[in-house]
């Protein structure tokens, strides 16, 4: 009875704290917009229509990026987690980041070397290579694992896949000229004031449609708690369950870093804070709490990355990179 | 019944044994025994559709287990691992209740009914004060008792167990031993499993069902023919335990 009001509090706890830093957010940014304003902006009184559009056009566009970009890869961290049975698997151990990474870097970098303009390289087209690219590389791992039994060996898979785009990417990186590379580099120190107000929704639906897809795993993460031995004999079909959940992570992890950059370590913290928070190893209960403390810190490093004028990907590292040490010093065992 | 008919198992590039043959009557207890590396965990799995046979057939009461969906096979078939499910998060209640997913729908939520075998699981394996126990702050031997309940939920004719003494002192392996004779009498099910306590499946078992490279070899612990089988699958003269 304790467990279950442990969950509760947590859930509370986290839902004050997120609407509290939510509406903080909205008053973070480089033009001075005093709270009254932005409350009279939602209530549709009269107000300049700089500020209306700054309020409603960046200001709650890169609020509510923030909210899903956080959600997101927190619960593909979950995911993740579960899946390898490994407590530091992150959103990007299956080699989204570097196959992102790659259609950026072949976007920004190889367009211009192969002498096709910059006119094209709008944001949309931008991420939509990079999502391309993630999409591009969980297909190809999920084609190469098709056999394997193991589940190790698509990790190991996932991690040599990545390693090996990331060499591709400073081969390009070492031959571009500094122009490309500076907007390669600023693409991967992450930026949620990218995503504009007719991109959001883009970003939006393909959020929750993997969002959609992990909660209907719900039911197989818990039997693979137990392993892919227990998984199988208790009646989960593990070949289509690896599929939902490849796809899940494209949607998830691939969308936001498309759009936002690589996002760095919140993934692998926040399914930890859940489980200290809950002490539950239930997805019932684990998902929803862990997509709600990925929110909390993801709304407080934009905060944090607004008010020191730093990029988002610096804030989740300083602040991801302290919860990671204390997840491995307190871990007693892999689960 | 479970009829094994002239199957041969291993893994893709290596047959391991081959030409097994044995029909297991429902209801009883059956220990396989053999050396390290004699095959006991490959047939273990090959029984639950872990493994393909290599060629050759596995009959549960007429139907062939490779024609069997996974999701039928998971409501005739339970498999008890030598995986420890000591998982830090997840009750024992919680654990038991994963037995039902053959039966629980997309979410996996629990109703009633569920809650009623899980119950009946708990209180068979005399876990029922350990319910609300988290997995982590329970012992070898408890942990094993709640892993045999989880088994238990998932109702099925049979269950299939590696080595569930392992890891276990004296008392804990009788008590395990114990729990198994009485599901095959009490309730009705077909339990194997395969153990190096030779010990416990002389004294408990209903059949022995001994791996050697000539074949499978099945017998009653008390049958005459099966101390010269043991000698000679182990290499050593075999002392009988003085209690039997």
């Amino acid at each position: 009875m304790f467990q279950k009001h442990k969950d509760k509090a947590f859930i509370l706890l986290s839902v004050a704290v997120l609407l509290l830093l939510f509406a903080l957010d909205l008053t973070t940014g480089s033009a001075e917009i005093s709270p009254g304003d932005i409350i009279r902006t939602y209530a549709g009184c009269d107000v300049p229509p700089q500020t209306r559009s700054i309020v409603l056009e960046i200001r709650t566009v890169r609020t509510v990026t923030a909210l899903l970009a956080g959600i997101a890869v927190s619960v593909c961290g979950l995911i993740m987690q579960t899946f390898f049975r490994n407590p530091l698997a992150g959103p990007f151990v299956l080699g989204i980041n570097s196959g992102a990474s790659l259609g950026a870097a072949l976007f920004v970098l190889g367009l211009p070397a192969a002498g096709i303009g910059n006119g094209l390289a709008g944001n949309l087209g931008l991420a939509g290579a990079a999502w391309i690219g993630a999409g591009a590389v969980m297909l190809l791992v999920a084609a190469v694992s098709h056999r394997m039994k193991d589940i190790m060996v698509v990790l190991i898979l996932g991690m040599m896949f990545s390693s090996g785009i990331d060499a591709l990417v400073q081969v390009m990186q070492f031959f571009s000229d500094s122009t490309s590379l500076k907007s390669y580099v600023l693409w991967t120190m992450g930026s949620l004031g990218s995503v504009s107000h007719s991109q959001l929704p883009l970003l939006a639906g393909a959020v929750l449609v993997g969002l959609l897809l992990a909660v209907i795993s719900v039911k197989p993460l818990n039997m693979l708690l137990l392993g892919e031995e227990y998984a199988v004999t208790m009646g989960l079909n593990v070949c289509r369950t690896r599929y939902v959940i490849y796809s899940a992570t494209v949607l998830l992890a691939g969308t936001v870093t498309a759009f936002c950059g690589p996002i760095g370590f919140i993934g692998l913290a926040s399914p930890h804070i859940a489980r200290f928070m809950t002490d539950r190893s239930d997805h019932h209960i684990l998902l929803p709490c862990t997509a709600l403390a990925g929110a909390v810190l993801m709304l407080l490093c934009d905060i944090l990355s607004r008010l020191c004028s730093l990029p988002v990907n610096v804030m989740t590292s300083l602040l991801g990179i302290p919860i990671v040490i204390w997840i491995v010093l307190r871990i007693k065992k892999p689960f | 019944m479970i009829e094994i008919k002239d199957l041969s198992i291993g893994y893709s590039r290596r047959t391991i044994l081959s030409d097994l043959n044995a029909v297991i009557p429902s209801g009883t207890f059956v220990v396989m025994a053999g050396c390290n590396g004699s095959g006991k965990s490959t047939l273990l799995r090959t029984l639950a559709g872990l493994l393909t046979p290599v060629s050759g057939k596995i009959i549960y009461d007429g139907k062939d287990l490779t024609s069997l969906s996974i999701p039928e096979r998971s409501r005739l078939i339970s498999f008890v691992n030598t995986e420890k499910v000591r998982i830090p998060g997840l009750s024992c209640h919680d654990l038991v209740a994963l037995g039902r997913s053959p039966y629980t729908g997309w979410s996996g939520s629990l109703s009633s009914a569920d809650e009623k075998a899980i119950e009946k699981a708990l209180s068979l394996a005399g876990m029922s004060s350990f319910s609300r126990r988290m997995l982590d702050t329970m012992s070898d031997g408890e942990c094993q008792m709640a892993s045999i309940a989880r088994a238990i939920a998932q109702d099925t004719p049979v269950i299939l167990l590696d080595e569930p003494t392992a890891f276990l002192d004296w008392p804990n392996r009788r008590k395990t031993a114990l729990l198994l004779k009485r599901l095959s009498t009490e309730a009705h099910k077909t339990v194997i499993c395969s153990t190096h306590d030779l010990e416990v499946a002389l004294q408990f078992s209903d059949l022995l069902l001994l791996l050697t490279p000539q074949g499978l070899f099945l017998a009653p612990p008390s049958s005459p023919s099966l101390r010269s089988r043991l000698t000679a699958a182990f290499g050593m003269d075999f002392q009988y335990p003085t209690c039997l």
